[in-house]
């Protein structure tokens, strides 16, 4: 395609904005209760196993609702049309899959209240490819720089906050510390880069439900590989333990929870950039936090300064998040999204004006609405997925967790809420394109 | 196609089949596998006129243009430094 003489056609990119800061804050309720499964790694199952299953249920729970939206045939015509973007898809799946192994490293030695936080300065590791590679920010008034920059710093800021709070508190996760701050801050480079793939597979015009299909594939594929390599082989206690069968289902659940806060979450990030999705998502440490504390008791014995330090902490983050997803992109900076859509097309050769409509939310069939139907085996791949769910679920023992039930509904109920008004949106303006 | 390949310059035997990208001799190759099929995806199965046998890996420009994207590189680097640190703290 000859783009580099083609004349840049002005899109409309902020009637999409406040889909993608829906979608976004959708995905951090949800994102925020997938973590909880992950307290049953105190249940005795390694963190490789921890994270296969639940990746195991990431890959099966993507063939049940997200299949409804948009059936196969679509995903595949989809993905057909951007080979290019497979790969990008499968390591953005590995970096997800290590990163993951590496929170729960981190939960086991520091907790989940401290290690969210921690892993949520992602959201400075993607400002900082957003500006490299795609140059979001290029152009962008001065008022807008500063509230990325100082929310920026105001995140780094709560995140030191919440280390030494660690450290300080002592107590059973003390002597570990060093190691867990160190896995959370390895998740955070590894998930603040792998934004890096899905916002170059939404400048080329992909679809967010194509790209989690393969990425699913990468994550499944790593974990696997990494309990192989690392957890004993075939040996490991994941493929042998009759207690893994009583357990799987809470992890499944956590992968199925996860899934659909990704999908929000990618849905985010095609519409809002890296720099402003990441933060606003990141809300989902507030979420992960109101369970570990509401539901899980994890602050019930901890002193008032430690306390005051993990709230302080947690406020001050959220704070610098929202300055900088509430900076909203100016026509130039609008420029600059543009010559990255370009730039994609000129080295894969895409057709400039269909990536430009899909980018901004259009529903493109390509003259063959056909392509948009669900077919019959969509129903039965939708059918197996569930059931395996449900077969899982008749095995399932409630774990040996003490938990606050009152707490626990009302924040599924607000689960619930959160998914049917952003998904209500998301079909409404753009028949999830 | 991993373990037991040796580099070699197979370039005469290559250029001939346009396929040139670089080509690797193979010790033990699948009992299936004859001069000119595909074995696998991308690669090509040749012979040399020393009656050597070479695996040539075919590069397609939109392959190309993806193994040398900064979009694809920057996060296979950051893939990598990540599997070192879970492994070192494992």
């Amino acid at each position: 395609m000859n783009s580099m003489t083609k004349t840049i056609t002005p899109v409309n990119f902020q009637s999409v904005h406040g889909l993608g800061v829906i979608c976004a804050l959708a995905a951090g309720v949800w994102l925020g209760a997938a973590e909880a499964p992950t307290k049953l790694v105190n249940s005795g199952l390694s963190p490789f196993a921890i994270s296969l299953c639940m990746v195991a249920g990431v890959f099966t729970a993507r063939w049940t609702v997200p299949t409804l939206l948009k059936g196969t045939r679509y995903v595949f015509a989809d993905l057909l049309q951007n080979k290019h973007l497979v790969a990008n898809a499968v390591l953005a799946g590995m970096l997800w899959a290590v990163a993951n192994t590496l929170t729960v490293f981190a939960i086991r030695d520091v907790g989940l209240t401290i290690a969210f936080p921690l892993w949520n300065t992602n959201s400075l590791v993607g400002i900082f490819w957003g500006r490299i590679l795609f140059g979001e920010l290029k152009g962008a008034s001065t008022k807008n720089i500063v509230k990325v920059v100082a929310g920026a710093l105001a995140i780094v800021a709560a995140a030191v906050m919440l280390g030494f709070s660690t450290i300080q508190a002592g107590g059973p996760h003390g002597g570990r510390a060093v190691s867990g701050i160190l896995a959370a801050a390895g998740a955070s480079l590894l998930w603040g880069t792998m934004y890096v793939p899905y916002r170059k597979a939404y400048i080329s015009g992909m679809n967010p439900l194509s790209f989690v299909t393969v990425f699913t594939i990468g994550e499944l594929g790593t974990c696997l590989a990494l309990v192989l390599a690392l957890d004993g082989g075939t040996k490991a206690a994941i493929f042998h333990s009759p207690e893994v069968k009583h357990l799987i289902f809470w992890l499944f659940l956590g992968g199925f929870v996860w899934v659909i806060g990704d999908l929000f979450q990618q849905f985010a990030t095609k519409y809002l950039g890296i720099g402003r999705a990441i933060p606003l998502s990141n809300t989902n440490q507030l979420w992960g936090l109101a369970w570990g504390a509401l539901v899980f008791g994890e602050l019930a014995h901890a002193d008032w300064s430690h306390r005051l330090l993990v709230v302080a902490g947690s406020l001050v983050m959220i704070l610098g998040a929202l300055a900088v997803s509430t900076a909203v992109a100016t026509e130039r900076e609008n420029a600059s999204t543009n010559q990255a859509l370009l730039r994609e097309c000129v080295r894969y050769g895409l057709d400039y004006d269909r990536v430009l409509q899909s980018y901004g939310g259009a529903a493109l069939t390509d003259g063959n609405p056909s392509k948009d139907r669900r077919s019959w085996w969509d129903y039965a791949i939708v059918a197996g997925a569930v059931g395996f769910f449900v077969y899982l679920g008749i095995n399932a023992r409630v774990p040996q967790l003490a938990m606050n039930v009152p707490w626990l509904t009302i924040l599924v109920v607000l689960l619930v809420a959160s998914a049917l008004a952003s998904g209500w949106s998301l079909w409404k303006a753009t028949r999830f394109s | 196609m991993g373990e037991g390949m040796q580099g070699q310059s197979g370039s005469r035997a290559l250029s001939s089949q346009k396929v040139l990208f670089r080509a690797y001799s193979i010790p033990f190759l699948p009992l299936h596998t004859k001069p000119g099929c595909l074995p696998y995806d991308g690669f090509r199965l040749l012979q040399t006129p020393n009656g050597s046998r070479l695996a040539a890996m075919k590069i397609s420009p939109h392959t190309k243009a993806v193994l040398t994207d900064s979009h694809f590189l920057v996060p296979l680097v950051v893939f990598c430094i990540g599997l070192a640190l879970l492994i070192t703290l494992h």
